[in-house]
């Protein structure tokens, strides 16, 4: 058994012992308390766990309460936006909760993903959370689905739920969520975020709303499109939004929100110079929206006719000639020695982190700004090569040299290769 | 190709960066628009990096006021933008497509999604602020 199998094993193992001890736990607490007395709408356990939401006025009294343990929400993607989304549902005792997410716990996940832990790693990160739920609060079931959304089971998941949290990375995934949300009635809840920014809406509400193609009919261009692994993200900012995520969620389930005050709306968090959330009134539904107006049915995406993924597209990096103009990382040890520049076109934070010897930082943007007289050193003869990350961004640098005449070859696959192939010293990111 | 004919003459619009304190441009009719460029310098360095042209476009410089004459609209706006602060109109479409702002980037006016005030045509007014800032799509 690989370690990551002993790993999910142990913690199966661990899972059970847990769930044994709730059980033993539950037997020992007097029915009296589990079950609600008669002429209460909650148990004497609900009014003492949630004691501090229910006096607030604002959260409807024991009506909101009583809701909130009705409702069933799915929160799709158990990230950096579900995780602390997760939390705070289950913890104020939202009665059911599906969590759709097929991915494993990473190490790079942990920063921001709060619900999983170091010795975690390796778990789906739905299971991963629903051990951490099941903890928190016992009176929240949690069903778990360890597959990737997709047209053919988008609607058998959807089913049975009143909510949907978008907690996913791509826009393929939202608006395939936002079709079948529209069609299942479904009012969702969309955060997003990426290095210290985050947006928030609530889409489709009440099946009046605008939806996400009524806020973006057409998907952006896919080379504009930047993922929390290749822009970074910091864990407060994505959390934060993912917790507004859950308190919209609770103010909609609460019944706050009505037909008469509801106003479509997109709050856009950043960071920096100082915090600041700003509000936005937002366009109304679209009568020319192809989701809203029925254009897209059911049988339109089971069938696959709508393709998502044609529909974003996906980014296609010029590939070298991998003869002519690419060399591997094992070719690279081996000329080492030899006289050449290496010019590394990562951004200088991330050259910090590591960097082969005797490599130049000269980043992609800075590079493509510079002239034939900029880039003398690189014109005596000797080979000049380039990397990067993953063996992108150094292809476009041989381009740019190519149309300055100057001969250049890059390495396939970048320093993440190099660390796997070469020397796992190097730290990979 | 979106092309910059739908954008009318050139204009007599001048801007003034934030970084440049000290001009003040002083039109007897003239009434001044705010624009912050939110998030948007990844956009711009992926797709010219792709292109191998990139030339400072917005110079790093994320705030801007716009001087514009009274009456003057969205388009107007959109137009100076393009024509004054990208030196390269070959990167016109990073901005644009099909004649207006591309998808992928919101534009809102003030505390308003640009759309309820009726896009291009929406006629500025002064101390507008506008903010161009592109959809997240990370999780």
């Amino acid at each position: 058994m690989s370690v990551e199998e002993l790993t999910r094993e142990l913690e199966r193992l661990k899972e059970e012992n847990r769930t044994l001890k709730n059980e033993i736990a539950d037997r020992k607490v007097k029915a009296t308390e589990k079950e609600p007395l008669n002429g209460y709408p909650l148990s004497l356990d609900e009014y003492s766990r949630y004691g501090r939401q229910l006096i607030v006025p604002e959260f409807q009294g024991v009506q909101g309460q009583v809701n909130l343990k009705n409702s069933k929400v799915l929160v799709i993607g158990a990230g950096g936006l579900g995780c602390p989304a997760l939390l705070y549902l289950c913890a104020a005792g939202v009665g059911k909760i599906g969590i759709v997410d097929n991915d494993y716990v990473d190490k790079s996940n942990l920063h921001r993903q709060v619900l999983h832990t170091t010795n975690r790693v390796g778990m789906l990160k739905c299971e991963s959370a629903r051990v951490y739920l099941e903890s928190l609060n016992p009176n929240t079931e949690v069903e778990t689905f360890p597959v990737r959304l997709h047209n053919d089971n988008v609607f058998e998941i959807m089913s049975g739920y009143e909510y949907v949290l978008d907690c996913t990375d791509t826009p393929q995934t939202r608006y395939l969520i936002n079709d079948g949300a529209v069609l299942c009635g479904l009012t969702i809840v969309s955060g997003s975020g990426l290095k210290t920014e985050g947006q928030l809406s609530i889409l489709n509400f009440q099946s009046q709303g605008p939806c996400y193609r009524c806020f973006y009919p057409n998907p952006p261009p896919p080379n504009s499109v930047t993922s929390c692994k290749d822009g970074g993200v910091i864990g407060p900012a994505i959390g934060l939004v993912g917790i507004m995520m859950a308190y919209e969620a609770i103010k909609l389930i609460t019944g706050y929100y009505t037909q008469e005050n509801f106003s479509p709306f997109l709050t856009i968090y950043s960071s920096y110079p100082k915090q600041s959330l700003r509000t936005f009134k937002m366009r109304g539904r679209s009568g020319k929206c192809a989701a809203c107006n029925g254009t897209i049915t059911r049988k339109a995406i089971e069938s696959g006719e709508i393709d998502y993924q044609a529909f974003c597209g996906t980014v296609h990096y010029k590939v070298l000639d991998p003869k002519n103009d690419r060399i591997s990382v094992t070719k690279y040890d081996e000329l080492m020695t030899t006289d050449h520049s290496l010019i590394d076109v990562r951004p200088k934070e991330q050259f910090q982190i590591c960097s082969l010897p005797n490599s130049i930082n000269i980043p992609i943007e800075q590079l493509v700004k510079k002239e034939l007289k900029d880039l003398s050193q690189f014109q005596s003869g000797t080979p000049n090569f380039f990397i990067c990350r993953y063996g992108n961004d150094s292809q476009s640098a041989v381009e740019f040299f190519r149309t300055l005449g100057i001969p250049s070859k890059d390495i396939i696959g970048g320093l993440n290769c190099w660390s796997n192939e070469i020397d796992s010293s190097v730290p990979k990111y | 190709m979106p092309s910059l004919s739908s954008f009318g003459s050139p204009s007599l619009l001048k801007t003034e960066s934030s970084s440049e304190k000290t001009k003040h441009v002083d039109h007897q009719r003239g009434i001044s628009v705010r624009f912050i460029i939110k998030t948007l310098q990844e956009v711009f360095q992926r797709t010219l990096t792709d292109r191998g042209g990139l030339d400072a476009i917005f110079g790093h410089v994320r705030e801007h006021t716009v001087q514009v004459e009274e009456g003057s609209n969205f388009r107007e706006l959109t137009q100076h933008i393009i024509e004054q602060l990208l030196k390269d109109h070959k990167d016109v479409d990073v901005f644009i497509e099909d004649g207006s702002i591309r998808p992928g980037i919101l534009v809102l006016i003030n505390d308003t999604d640009w759309e309820l005030e009726g896009e291009d045509e929406y006629e500025l007014q002064d101390k507008d602020l506008i903010t161009f800032t592109s959809t997240l799509h990370g999780g």
